[in-house]
C-alpha cells in the first residue's frame, strides 16, 4: 500500500499549494498544467511565474486537448536538466507513456501529478453558457463517486480512472471532504520528494476504495450498453458507410489524437494524391467514386495504425463536426485488438507495444 | 453468372522465401491460375497494414501474403512481425462485421514450388466459393 499525506486543503488549492511550492524551493523549472484563460475557459501552460499558479486549474472537468500530447511536444528526445512537474488526467498520462514507449518523448525529469478521474465535459460545452455553473454539480458528483450524464461518452464507460505510472496520485473520486482535505498518494521516490516538507498528516492507504470500485462497476455497465447501442460486431459494409458516410475529411479526429504523432501521416502521402487517371479507372470499376475518396480506408487505415495504443479519451469524437462516435468505435475495435496482444496502453513502461516486437510462439492458428 | 467470375487476386511474397518458391515454380514448368497478380516484398515484415487493407477495400476479391517458415527469416522476425500485423488488420476486420477469410497467412519457402502453386490454386478457388468482395465496387466507401 504506498504511503498518503492528507493535508488540510480543498484537492485543487492543495496542489496549487504544491505546484507554488515546487518552484519556489527550486525543485522545478516549471509546471505544466491546465490553467485559466482569460478567466474563461482553460487551456494548457507551462508555468513558472509563482504568482500564476493561481490561475491554473489542475483538475478543471474539461479537456481542451489530451495533455498527454501537449506535454510529448514540449519535452521531446533531447535532455533537460531540471524536472518539470506536470498534472495530467490518467487517459492523459496513459497517452503519454504510449508516446515515451514509442520513443516520442522522454519520461526522466518529470514529476507526474494525477488523479482519480471522474471524467470531463464535452469540449463544445466550454463555449455553452458559462462552463463554471457546471463545475460545481461536477464536484458533487465526484464526493458522491459519481459520474455526470452529460460527461463525454468515453469519460462514462471508462474503467481506467485510477491513473498508473504516476509519481503521485490525489484521490477524488468518492471523496466526501474534497473541499476540506486532499490526500496524495505516493508512488514514487520522485513523489516522495516532491512532498518533502510539505505540511500534513502521514498514512498509508490505496487508492482503489468502495467508491471506485463502484464507479468501475457503473462504467462496465455503461461501456457494454454503448457497444450495444454501435451494434459493433455486425456492422458489416452498409453499417460502416451508415457512420462513417458523412464524414466530412476534416482529419480533425487524427490532429487530436495523441496517439496519431506522424508528422506526415501516410494519408496526406503523395500516394493519396489522385491523378486523373486513377480517377477513370474508378468510374470504370465502381461507376462512381464518393467525394472526398478513400474515407473508409482512412478511418481504417487509422485504426490499424493506432487502434493498439487507443487509450480511449474521447478527443476524437470531441472534435468531430458531424458528430461521428469516432472515439467509442476506435476504442471498441483498439479493445479487441489490445486483447489480442495481451496489452493495455499506458499501463506497463517496461512491455514494449505490439509492433516492436514479434514472438516466436503465438498466434499460431493464423496461417491458413 | 458464378462460372465467370474471375477474381482478382493479389499474392504478397516475401523477397526471400516466397518469390524463391515462385522461381523455382517456374523452373519446373508449373501452373498457377492467371488472375493471381504476383507483388515482390523485401520481406513480409515490411508490409504495411495500410497495404494490406488498401487492396480489399479498393478492388481486390483476396489477398494472400506468404513469408518465410519459422526460424527462416532473412531478417529474424520478419515472418512474426507480418504475422501480428496480419493478426492486427484480421481483428479489426473481424470487429467491424467484414470478412477477414479474403486475407490469407501461409508460409512458403524457397523450395517449395509446389505448395506456392498449391496456394495460388487454393485461395483462388476459396475467392471464388466466396464471391466478388463486395467492397472493391462500392462507389460511396
Amino acid at each position: 500500500m504506498p504511503k498518503t499525506l492528507t493535508v488540510n486543503r480543498g484537492a485543487s488549492d492543495a496542489v496549487r499549494a504544491l505546484l507554488r511550492s515546487l518552484i519556489e524551493g527550486g525543485k522545478v523549472e516549471g509546471v505544466f498544467t491546465l490553467a485559466r484563460v482569460n478567466n474563461k475557459g482553460v487551456g494548457y501552460a507551462l508555468i513558472r511565474d509563482p504568482e500564476k499558479i493561481e490561475q491554473a486549474e489542475p483538475f478543471y472537468p474539461w479537456m481542451p486537448s489530451s495533455g498527454g500530447k501537449q506535454l510529448s511536444r514540449l519535452v521531446s528526445l533531447s535532455r533537460r536538466p531540471r524536472p518539470l512537474a506536470v498534472v495530467l488526467r490518467p487517459c492523459e498520462l496513459r497517452a503519454f507513456v504510449e508516446l515515451v514507449k514509442l520513443e516520442q518523448c522522454r519520461r526522466d525529469k518529470l514529476v507526474l501529478i494525477s488523479s482519480t478521474c471522474g471524467g470531463v465535459y464535452p469540449v463544445e460545452t466550454l463555449s455553452d453558457g458559462n462552463p463554471d455553473d457546471r463545475v460545481p454539480r461536477y464536484w458533487n458528483g465526484l464526493k458522491a463517486g459519481e459520474g455526470q450524464p452529460d460527461a463525454r461518452d468515453s469519460c462514462r464507460a471508462c474503467k481506467h480512472f485510477i491513473p498508473y505510472n504516476a509519481d503521485l496520485t490525489v484521490a477524488l473520486v468518492g471523496c466526501g471532504d474534497l473541499d476540506e482535505k486532499c490526500t496524495f498518494f505516493v508512488n514514487s521516490e520522485a513523489g516522495q520528494a516532491c512532498l518533502e516538507g510539505q505540511g500534513g498528516v502521514w498514512g498509508q492507504s490505496a487508492v482503489e476504495t468502495e467508491a471506485t470500485e463502484k464507479l468501475a462497476a457503473a462504467r462496465d455497465a455503461e461501456r457494454e450498453r454503448q457497444r450495444e447501442e454501435l451494434h459493433l460486431g455486425s456492422l458489416g459494409i452498409e453499417g460502416l458507410v451508415g457512420i462513417f458516410g458523412k464524414c466530412v475529411g476534416c482529419r480533425s479526429c487524427r490532429e487530436v489524437c495523441p496517439i496519431c504523432y506522424c508528422t506526415l501521416c501516410d494519408f496526406d502521402s503523395a500516394k493519396y494524391e489522385n491523378e486523373p487517371a486513377w480517377f477513370a479507372r474508378e468510374l470504370n470499376s465502381r461507376k462512381g467514386v464518393r467525394v472526398p475518396p478513400a474515407t473508409l480506408l482512412f478511418q481504417m487505415g487509422r485504426m490499424v495504425h493506432m487502434s493498439v495504443s487507443c487509450v480511449g479519451c474521447g478527443m476524437c469524437s470531441d472534435v468531430c463536426p458531424v458528430n461521428i462516435p469516432v472515439a467509442t468505435l476506435f476504442s471498441s475495435v483498439g479493445e479487441a485488438n489490445q486483447k489480442l496482444f495481451d496489452y493495455v496502453p499506458g499501463k506497463d513502461e517496461s512491455q514494449k507495444p505490439p509492433f516492436v516486437k514479434a514472438e516466436l510462439n503465438e498466434l499460431e492458428n493464423l496461417t491458413v | 453468372m458464378a462460372e465467370s467470375f474471375d477474381p482478382k487476386i493479389l499474392y504478397v511474397m516475401c523477397g526471400w522465401c516466397g518469390t524463391g518458391g515462385a522461381e523455382t515454380a517456374s523452373a519446373y514448368g508449373m501452373y498457377y491460375p492467371e488472375n493471381v497478380r504476383i507483388f515482390r516484398v523485401n520481406c513480409t515484415g515490411a508490409l504495411s497494414t495500410v497495404h494490406m487493407l488498401r487492396p480489399l477495400l479498393e478492388g481486390a476479391d483476396g489477398l494472400v501474403i506468404s513469408g518465410c517458415h519459422p526460424g527462416d527469416c532473412h531478417y529474424d522476425d520478419g515472418n512474426f512481425m507480418a504475422r501480428r500485423k496480419v493478426a492486427l488488420v484480421k481483428t479489426i476486420l473481424d470487429s467491424l462485421g467484414l470478412d477477414s477469410d479474403r486475407l490469407w497467412f501461409r508460409y512458403v519457402a524457397h523450395g517449395e514450388a509446389r505448395r506456392f502453386v498449391d496456394t495460388a490454386a487454393e485461395f483462388t478457388d476459396h475467392i471464388k466459393s466466396k464471391g466478388p468482395n463486395p467492397l472493391a465496387t462500392r462507389s460511396d466507401t
